[in-house]
């Protein structure tokens, strides 16, 4: 190898290094500055009393991390007391696009205004392009106090 | 594809062009200071763009989105410190890379514009660090602005019609912090951007300029940028890489305390490159202060500026330069005086003196049971005799301990038999008190004084209720060989009423919680516990 090609190595191999010592911390970073959330656990968000209908919309308040802020913000969910007694609940977005759907009484139907997605109301798909059931939340049932965790996928 | 590419936009044969671009022989080593500058611009646009993936500016966002990057998120502190640092070294290759310049007399015919393009972008990079230093809405950042725009204001005729343009109002506030933001996100990179391209272009166009030879530019040898001087600018950048990598890993930029207007104790200092002027301004008082606040330095950049015009001496060789040596000797030796007399004269912290009560970050932060509960203890045992600072003829405790460290409970009860002093002392009030003395013979018995008064209670009782046989802080407690509650230390989300209630009875908020209820404290006590844990926590 000439002079010039050596000179040629040398810069090739100084840019790596500077290139390398960088990559791992901003990949961290950048990883670490998107993983917020809640915090992993069980929020109430009502008493078995309060449910009125078979099919309820049930608002709470959830604190979560967000960024640098801790904060409330309003949610709500769907929820369905069956006949027999037993509670589900459904998290409030169609699984196709994620629009926000609602509960017709008259054709008791949860129906999705974006692009006519149905469902039943145990969250079974009737018609459209949803690709799968309602998701709903994972349940904890104290004596009265229903409270929900993770969204579970069906 | 490649081809496609390179045959509509020529991407290889313009790099390659760029990387032929003939040079002197003899260009050496003093000439890698403009690609350094070149690498560190470019890698504040890289960690500037990170930070502000986080920053939000406001200012009831500002801070907290700081701290959070600082504290919560990984490599968030080394970034912004690589931030910080990264904007000092590019002053210090500005100073050289403007020295060597004025050293080689390359301002002349005909490079005056490349010159220029240089004087627009220091100025750029000036701004930067002006604007920049607001953004962290720490005491530091908003007291010192208030300085800045009050020398503005000085400017005769508009100056106070430009602070206030600045302000966007008349109180710094959030529009301030919003204009700070977008000129130093927006507008500076922009200009900057513009500037070193036209700064580079002029650069091509006319060429460096050959160290002095008695030949003359024209009969000098030229060999291409690639690899050759290339080599050397590498090797330089990497050295001056691995340097602020190091520097930014060991020194973390600074988080002051949330910016409070209201404050009236808190002396504002420029960062150290500013320091000569805030110096200069020390000596002009009354109506003279506007010859350091506007006089001189308009003086100094518009010489700076005319430089090409005004310099007629056909010679390039130093000792046929003996008046722009000594301007250059006086103004570097004027600015080195007035920064070092300026780092002279600010009050240096003393041991155990109180620093003006400041939360520290929470890493930094005593957290032990022991030791933050030994404050309490120290207080109630100790003060009433010793002090932390001296105090007439008696010796502060800090010098006290350091000569003669108490060995433990048979020493404490002859101590205070022998100064007549009616007092007990249980184990754990021991251990507290060894724990304590040992950070205040150490080196930042100030950091005590940081701690809440709520705090240290809690702490003391949390370490002599046996809390820390389950709970585990900051590697203390947690002995008990079968039960392993959290660790206190990590970050919980909760409101003090909710670690009242907790403590109380965890099963009513955490139902499926091992913790057994502690009924029996008073109401004084749940509280200051839960202070403790809000000091561990946010």
């Amino acid at each position: 190898m000439d002079r010039r090609k050596v000179l040629a190595r040398i810069v090739q191999f100084v840019s790596a290094a500077i290139g390398a010592l960088f990559v791992l911390p901003v990949i961290a970073f950048i990883r670490g500055s998107s993983s917020a959330g809640r915090d992993d656990g069980f929020d109430p968000i009502a008493k078995i009393g309060d449910l009125g209908e078979e099919v309820t919309r049930v608002s709470f308040a959830r604190l979560i991390r967000d960024g640098w802020m801790v904060r409330t913000i309003q949610e709500y969910v769907w929820v369905r007391k069956k006949p027999d007694g037993a509670i589900v609940v459904f998290e409030p977005h169609c699984t196709h696009l994620g629009c926000a759907y609602s509960w017709n009484q008259t054709n008791q139907h949860f129906e999705c205004p974006c692009h006519g997605g149905k469902f039943d109301k145990d969250g079974n798909r009737l018609a459209g392009p949803p690709p799968r059931p309602l998701d709903r939340y994972e349940l904890k049932m104290e004596g009265n106090q229903i409270s929900i965790g993770k969204i579970l996928k069906a | 594809m490649w081809k496609w590419l390179e045959s509509r936009i020529r991407l290889q044969s313009t790099w390659r062009h760029f990387l032929e671009e003939r040079l002197p022989e003899r260009t050496g080593w003093p000439h890698v200071f403009g690609s350094i500058l070149l690498a560190l611009i470019g890698l504040q646009f890289l960690t500037g763009l990170l930070l502000s993936f986080v920053y939000s500016a406001s200012p009831p966002g500002a801070y907290p989105s700081v701290r959070y990057l600082m504290e919560q998120l990984p490599g968030g502190a080394w970034l912004r410190s690589l931030h910080y640092w990264g904007a000092s070294f590019i002053i210090v290759f500005v100073g050289l890379h403007l020295i060597r310049t004025f050293l080689y007399a390359a301002y002349r015919r005909p490079r005056e514009l490349t010159w220029i393009a240089g004087l627009l972008l220091l100025l750029c990079i000036l701004a930067f660090g002006q604007t920049g230093y607001l953004l962290p809405w720490d005491q530091r950042s908003y007291w010192g602005t208030a300085v800045t725009l009050r020398i503005i204001e000085t400017v005769p005729m508009l100056g106070p019609k430009i602070a206030s343009l600045i302000r966007g109002g008349a109180s710094l506030g959030a529009l301030a912090l919003s204009r700070f933001y977008a000129i130093h996100v927006v507008a500076l990179p922009m200009i900057t951007t513009l500037l070193v391209i036209a700064h580079l272009a002029l650069l091509r166009r006319y060429g460096i300029t050959a160290p002095w030879s008695r030949t003359g530019e024209e009969g000098i040898r030229k060999i291409p940028f690639y690899p050759y001087q290339m080599t050397r600018d590498s090797i330089g950048i990497l050295i001056v890489f691995l340097m602020l990598f190091w520097l930014a890993g060991q020194l973390y930029a600074p988080l002051d305390a949330p910016a409070d207007p209201t404050d009236t104790t808190f002396v504002p200092r420029p960062d150290w490159y500013f320091l000569f002027l805030f110096q200069l301004l020390r000596y002009f008082e009354g109506k003279w202060e506007i010859i350091g606040t506007f006089v001189l330095p308009s003086i100094a950049i518009l010489a700076l500026f005319l430089l090409p015009f005004m310099d007629r001496n056909p010679r390039r060789e130093l000792r046929y330069r003996p008046v722009a040596m000594l301007i250059l000797l006086v103004s570097v030796s004027a600015w080195g005086w007035l920064t070092y007399s300026a780092v002279d004269e600010m009050p240096k912290p003393r041991a155990g003196q109180r620093p003006p009560g400041i939360l520290p970050p929470r890493a930094e932060r005593i957290k032990r049971p022991s030791e933050v509960g030994g404050l309490y203890v120290l207080k109630q045992k100790c003060f009433s005799c010793h002090s932390m600072t001296e105090m007439g003829s008696r010796l502060n405790l800090q010098t006290l301990v350091r000569n003669r460290f108490p060995t433990g409970a048979t020493w404490f009860e002859r101590h205070f038999q022998e100064n007549g002093i009616q007092t007990t002392l249980g184990d754990r009030e021991v251990e507290e008190l060894m724990s304590v003395l040992r950070l205040v013979a150490g080196n930042r018995p100030d950091l005590l004084y940081t701690i809440p008064p709520k705090a240290r209670f809690g702490a003391h009782f949390f370490y002599n209720s046996s809390c820390g046989s389950c709970h585990k802080i900051d590697g203390q407690g947690g002995e008990h060989p079968r039960v392993t509650a959290p660790d206190l230390t990590l970050r919980l989300l909760r409101s003090k009423e909710w670690h009242i209630k907790h403590i109380h009875d965890a099963q009513s908020v955490v139902p499926k919680s091992k913790m057994p209820p502690f009924f029996h404290y008073e109401g004084f006590e749940y509280d200051a516990l839960a202070e403790y844990i809000l000091y561990l926590h946010t």
